[in-house]
C-alpha cells in the first residue's frame, strides 16, 4: 500500500519550454525521465447486493481499478503542440505483439483524506504488477471479475527533487471520429487546448510513517511555494477522485 | 527444455516417516538448496456479487475459486489461479533493485515498467491485494501454511525435491512434497514419469497430483498452484 501526497496544476503550452527550464534549474536534471502509459479502466463485472443488517455496517466497496502498462509511443515531440493532423496511431495492443509479455500493474486508489485542513492531497493506493499469465490478459480479468470501461494514453516528462517526483504530461484518447480505416487506433488529447497537466508528489511506502508523511508534507507545500509565480499548485477535488462504484 | 512439476501430500506423515524420507533422500547424496516456506490461501466468491445477467438473485449460484500461492523461493511473488483456468504470476521485485542486491530472481518487473511510469515501485502481494481491495468478489477462507520446508537437487539439476510440513489452523495436515523436474521429450506421460521417481526414491504414499491446465502447453507456476489446490482441499 503506497501513501501518496500530492498537489496538481495545469499550465497552456506555450508556457512548457519556460517550466521545463525552470525545472532543470531546480532539480539539476538536464535529462528528465520520460513516461509513457497506457492504463486501462475497469469495472467489476457483478452486481454486488450486500445484505443489509441491523447493527451491522457493511464496508466491503466494489471499486473500479486502473490496469497500467507501458507504451512505446511514435514519435510525439512534446515541445511542439498537437494538432489534428499529426495522425498519433498507436497499434492495437490485444493483437499478439510478440515474445515478450505485457507487464501490467492493477491499481486501486481508495478516496482521498478528507478535511478541511489538508495541506496536501493524501491518498492510499493499492498496487500489484502481473508480469505472466496463463492466458490472455483479458481472460485473467474477465476471471478475476474485471471488465473494461475506458483506456487512455498518457506521455510526459518527470523530474525528481528530493523525494518529490513532478510529473509533467498530456493524456489522449481514442479518436473515434477519424479512426476508420487505418491499422491500429487513432489518438487525440482529452484536452484539446494542448494544456499540460503537472503532478508534484511523494510515495510513501506505509501509511503508519506518520514523521515520512509529516516531513513529505512540508516538502510539498515548499515547493508550492518556489513555484508560485510560475504556476499554482493545489489540492485536486477529492470527489473526482472516488474510485467506488455507487451502488 | 521444460519444467515440470507434481505434488504430493503424505496425510498420514508421522515423525518417523519424515525423517526416514529424509534420511534416504540425504544417501542419494543431493545438494541441498536451504529451507523454504509457502503460504497458500484459498478465496471463494463473495455470494453477494451477482453475474450482470442474474440481476434478480438476491444470492449468487455460482462457486468459484481464487488460489494464490506465495513459496518463498519465489521471493516476493504469488502465483494466483482463478477458477482451475486462469493463472497469473504477480511480483514485486524490480529488475534493477534484484540486480543491485546481487540476487538472482526468475520473476522480477523489468525495468522500463518502472522508469515509464507504469508503477509507483511500491506493489503489494497479490493475496493482500485481493483481501483489501477485491473483497467485494473474492473473500478469503482458508490459510494453509508449508513451514520447516527442505530443498534437494537431485540427477544433476534435472530433479528437484522440496518437501514442507503442512499446517492448517497450526494443526499439521501431512507432508508435502514437491517434485520438479526438466523434461526434454514431448508428449511423455507424466503421470508414468512421476510414479517412476516415486518408486525410485521410495517416497511415502500419498495423492499425487500431476494435474496442468493446459495439456497443450505447460505453465510452470500455474501448473503449480492448480496441483496444490488440488491436494489441499480438506
Amino acid at each position: 500500500m503506497v501513501h501518496q501526497l500530492s498537489l496538481v496544476s495545469s499550465i497552456p503550452h506555450s508556457q512548457y519550454l519556460q517550466t521545463i527550464s525552470s525545472f532543470k534549474v531546480l532539480t539539476g536534471l538536464l535529462q528528465p525521465q520520460p513516461i509513457s502509459t497506457y492504463s486501462i479502466l475497469t469495472k467489476p463485472n457483478h452486481i454486488f447486493k450486500p445484505k443489509f443488517e441491523p447493527g451491522k455496517i457493511n464496508q466491503i466497496e466494489q471499486y473500479y481499478m486502473k490496469c497500467n502498462t507501458t507504451w512505446s509511443d511514435t514519435d510525439i515531440d512534446l515541445n511542439n503542440p498537437i494538432i489534428k493532423e499529426d495522425n498519433i496511431i498507436v497499434s492495437k495492443l490485444f493483437t499478439n505483439d510478440g515474445e515478450n509479455e505485457r507487464v501490467w500493474t492493477l491499481n486501486i486508489s481508495d478516496i482521498p483524506i478528507a478535511g478541511k485542513n489538508q495541506q496536501v492531497c493524501q491518498q492510499q493506493i493499492y498496487e500489484s504488477t502481473l508480469i505472466h499469465t496463463s492466458d490472455s490478459f483479458l481472460t485473467f480479468l474477465l476471471d478475476l471479475g474485471y471488465e473494461v470501461k475506458n483506456q487512455y494514453w498518457l506521455k510526459g516528462i518527470r523530474f525528481f527533487y528530493g523525494d518529490i517526483i513532478i510529473e509533467i504530461y498530456k493524456v489522449f484518447i481514442r479518436d473515434d471520429q477519424d479512426g476508420e480505416g487505418i491499422d491500429g487506433i487513432k489518438l487525440k488529447l482529452l484536452d484539446e487546448s494542448n494544456q499540460f497537466q503537472i503532478k508534484c508528489y511523494i510515495n510513501i511506502k506505509n501509511s503508519t510513517e506518520i514523521e515520512s508523511i509529516n516531513s513529505g508534507i512540508k516538502e510539498l507545500v515548499k515547493l508550492q511555494e518556489y513555484l508560485k509565480n510560475l504556476f499554482i499548485l493545489e489540492i485536486p477535488d477529492r470527489m473526482y477522485m472516488d474510485s467506488r462504484l455507487k451502488q | 527444455m521444460a519444467t515440470t512439476t507434481a505434488v504430493l501430500l503424505v496425510h498420514n506423515a508421522t515423525p518417523d516417516t519424515i525423517l526416514q524420507f529424509h534420511d534416504q533422500l540425504s544417501n542419494e547424496l543431493p545438494i541441498t538448496k536451504g529451507r523454504w516456506n509457502f503460504n497458500f490461501k484459498i478465496f471463494r466468491n463473495n455470494q453477494y456479487s451477482i453475474p450482470q445477467n442474474q440481476p434478480e438473485l438476491t444470492e449468487s449460484k455460482e462457486s468459484k475459486f481464487l488460489y494464490t500461492l506465495s513459496p518463498s523461493y519465489l521471493i516476493d511473488s504469488t502465483i494466483c489461479l482463478i477458477n482451475n483456468k486462469s493463472s497469473g504470476v504477480f511480483t514485486n521485485s524490480i529488475e534493477e533493485e534484484v540486480k543491485e542486491l546481487g540476487h538472482s530472481h526468475e520473476l522480477t518487473i523489468p525495468n522500463f515498467h518502472l522508469h515509464l511510469g507504469a508503477t509507483t515501485g511500491l506493489n503489494d502481494k497479490f493475496d493482500f491485494f485481493t483481501h483489501s481491495k477485491l473483497q467485494s468478489l473474492w473473500l478469503q477462507r482458508q490459510l494453509i501454511k508449508g513451514d520447516g520446508g527442505q530443498i534437494y537437487e537431485l540427477e544433476n539439476g534435472n530433479l528437484c525435491f522440496r518437501t514442507s510440513n503442512v499446517f492448517l489452523h497450526g494443526n499439521f495436515r501431512g507432508l508435502l512434497i514437491q517434485i520438479e523436474i526438466n523434461i526434454k521429450e514431448e508428449g511423455i506421460d507424466l503421470e508414468e514419469k512421476f510414479n517412476r521417481i516415486k518408486n525410485k526414491y521410495n517416497i511415502p504414499d500419498g495423492n499425487l497430483c500431476c494435474d496442468v491446465i493446459n495439456s497443450g502447453r505447460f505453465d510452470k507456476y500455474g501448473d503449480l498452484c492448480l496441483q496444490y489446490s488440488k491436494i489441499l482441499n480438506f
